[in-house]
């Protein structure tokens, strides 16, 4: 699968547009790390727990989206974007969306 | 007395906000100078249409996040700051730190890619954490864009390398011509920027003793 955030890439040709495909997920980090996150807040600096959460979240709404688009039966999504919200404290939801095209080497 | 606790522990917090903060920032800031040094040759582009040298190269998405704090101290004085306005500059500083992990993180996901090329590199930027009694808790800056192996032979390439080969070959010739010595030092100069650049000036080097020998041949 094919992923980029920009419309038109130079050497390929997009044979179908399949349509706006998407992704997210919502996901909380457990209470202990909560509290290290807090205690980390004081001296400033990385919340190493809290990357690695949106991360991991991140990939597997990338990995949803994904799932979607191969079931439309594309081969790749274009101009993707993200989006973060925070729904409580310590939950976030992840969303990425984008196009799914068949797509052809020229 | 219970008070007075109070008062003590949140001295001891402010302080440690104060001198561990400034530590880890000022850390932070000499690594990410140094990994931005490293990663200098990787250009970042946010319009939307890549050159059109990279047509029928491999792409791939990249990403690049952190999310980050602020300590104690800060904190403090920006809620002071808050109720006069006015720019927070504690918090602009965190910012300019997260923005500038992420591209990083970024570029380094790039670079296993083996790219060098990234365009419309786009930032979102969300607080994870609204804290009610301790300001702003954590915010994550991310950073996005398609990464793609740009061919080097490229005429326009908007970095301070080209000139300074400019400069070099400019400098070079005539002293390379007069006297040998200085070729380690230029060497040592053109290591680092371009291989074939410093081959050049070297055969042409190597080949210059060959005509005087010729033309004395001639005479």
């Amino acid at each position: 699968m094919l992923l980029s955030n920009i419309e038109r890439i130079p050497g390929y040709r997009i044979t179908q547009h399949l349509g706006l495909v998407q992704g997210s997920t919502v996901r909380a980090k457990h209470a202990g790390k909560d509290f290290m996150a807090g205690l980390k807040n004081l001296v400033g600096g990385e919340l190493k727990a809290y990357t690695e959460l949106l991360t991991e979240s991140r990939d597997v709404s990338i990995q949803r989206m994904i799932a979607q688009a191969q079931s439309m039966g594309a081969n790749a999504v274009i101009n993707i974007r993200f989006s973060t919200a925070n729904i409580t404290v310590g939950a976030s939801e992840l969303l990425a969306y984008g196009t799914a095209v068949i797509l052809e080497q020229e | 007395m219970e008070l007075l606790i109070y008062l003590i522990f949140f001295v001891l917090l402010v302080c440690l906000g104060f001198f561990a903060g400034k530590r880890a920032e000022s850390k932070h800031y000499k690594s990410i100078q140094e990994r931005e040094r490293q990663y200098q040759d990787i250009l970042l582009f946010n319009e939307k249409t890549p050159p059109p040298t990279v047509a029928g190269q491999a792409f791939h998405l990249v990403q690049g996040s952190v999310v980050i704090s602020s300590d104690y101290f800060k904190n403090l004085t920006s809620s002071f700051r808050n109720m006069v306005g006015g720019s927070m500059v504690a918090y602009e500083s965190l910012l300019d730190r997260g923005r500038r992990e992420a591209i990083l993180r970024m570029k380094e996901q790039a670079h296993q890619h083996g790219a060098n090329v990234i365009v419309n590199v786009l930032f979102t930027t969300a607080s994870t954490h609204q804290n009610s009694q301790a300001g702003m808790a954590g915010v994550e800056v991310m950073a996005y864009g398609t990464a793609f192996h740009m061919p080097s032979e490229t005429p326009t390439q908007p970095t301070l390398a080209p000139q300074h080969e400019r400069h070099e070959s400019i400098s070079q010739v005539p002293a390379q011509e007069q006297i040998p010595q200085p070729k380690p030092t230029t060497n040592d100069w053109s290591t680092q920027t371009n291989e074939p650049h410093s081959a050049a000036p070297a055969s042409d080097w190597s080949s210059s003793p060959k005509p005087p020998s010729e033309s004395g041949g001639w005479s």
